[in-house]
């Protein structure tokens, strides 16, 4: 437990909770990128099942939250215990156009990418002029 | 042994308090590193869960985007090491962005208090899980002597 920092958050961690799950919400890291094409957005939630993971754009809100099932019972005594367990929930704001209909989420090895493409520009069009 | 949990947890009494990041929004939020740090997970170790039961100790890891080849796993003796590297890679046309994901070294040495069956152990990584099976080596288990009579 060498490397423990104090912070809000974590002081919160060890307020008494009720048991649902592991009864623990965490939010996920994510990593955020943006390229012509649209917005790509990682969250590592490692062991989460592709079922279990809800991803949902809504008036320009994104969420991701995925509910992890203990994976020990809850009676085990840990020789070592450095992290804890429970369910993912995180929310974006996205301030940008994004095409909603053709949004993609994949998970992979505990990592879930969630492709947000922008609306494709309108095509310039050059329109022949016809002599009668 | 006191049990905390490390990550960046919210505890289940405020979780609908709903936590929203604004994206792209004025300048760019580049979470600079060091303060991420502080919030996030310990940095520098890779955090174990490690419990027995009478014939295995089991050592689990959270590895998200590691697949088992990406690892080394040396089991000798009463000791376990774990070590490789998570690589985090988006293209050169990203344009902006915030990351909070680590591209981390992954060490770590265990010392368990009985030999181990190297032979024996196995290791899988499922969904950015790893689990160690690593069973006690039949010399090192207690060893019940039966007394008879006679």
């Amino acid at each position: 437990m060498s490397n423990e920092s104090t912070s809000l958050e974590q002081a919160q961690c060890q307020e008494p909770k009720v048991r649902a799950r592991s009864g623990w919400t965490y939010r996920p890291d994510v990593d955020v990128v943006e390229t012509a094409e649209g917005i790509t957005l990682v969250a590592d939630l490692p062991g989460a099942d592709v079922s279990s993971i809800d991803v949902k754009y809504e008036q320009g809100t994104l969420t991701i939250s995925a509910s992890i099932p203990l994976r020990q019972d809850e009676s085990t005594k840990y020789l070592v215990n450095e992290y804890g367990v429970g369910d993912y929930h995180r929310q974006f704001n996205i301030r940008q156009d994004i095409d909603a209909s053709k949004i993609e989420a994949n998970y992979v090895d505990g990592v879930l990418t969630v492709r947000l493409p922008k609306p494709e520009v309108a095509q310039p069009r050059k329109i022949t002029v016809k002599a009668e | 042994m006191r049990m905390l949990a490390l990550r960046n947890g919210i505890s289940d009494w405020n979780r609908f308090q709903k936590e929203m990041d604004e994206l792209f929004q004025g300048a760019l939020s580049q979470a600079p590193a060091a303060g991420r740090a502080l919030l996030g997970r310990s940095r520098g170790t890779t955090p174990l869960r490690v419990w027995e039961d009478d014939n295995s100790y089991h050592v689990e890891a959270e590895l998200p985007g590691l697949k088992l080849e990406d690892l080394e796993i040396l089991v000798h003796r009463n000791e376990v090491s774990l070590s490789g590297e998570r690589k985090i890679e988006f293209g050169e046309e990203v344009t902006a962005g915030r990351r909070e994901r680590v591209a981390d070294k992954i060490e770590r040495k265990l010392q368990l208090p009985l030999e181990l069956d190297a032979d024996k152990a196995e290791a899988s990584l499922v969904n950015g899980i790893l689990t160690l099976t690593l069973p006690k080596a039949e010399a090192a288990k207690p060893r019940k002597i039966e007394v008879s009579a006679g």
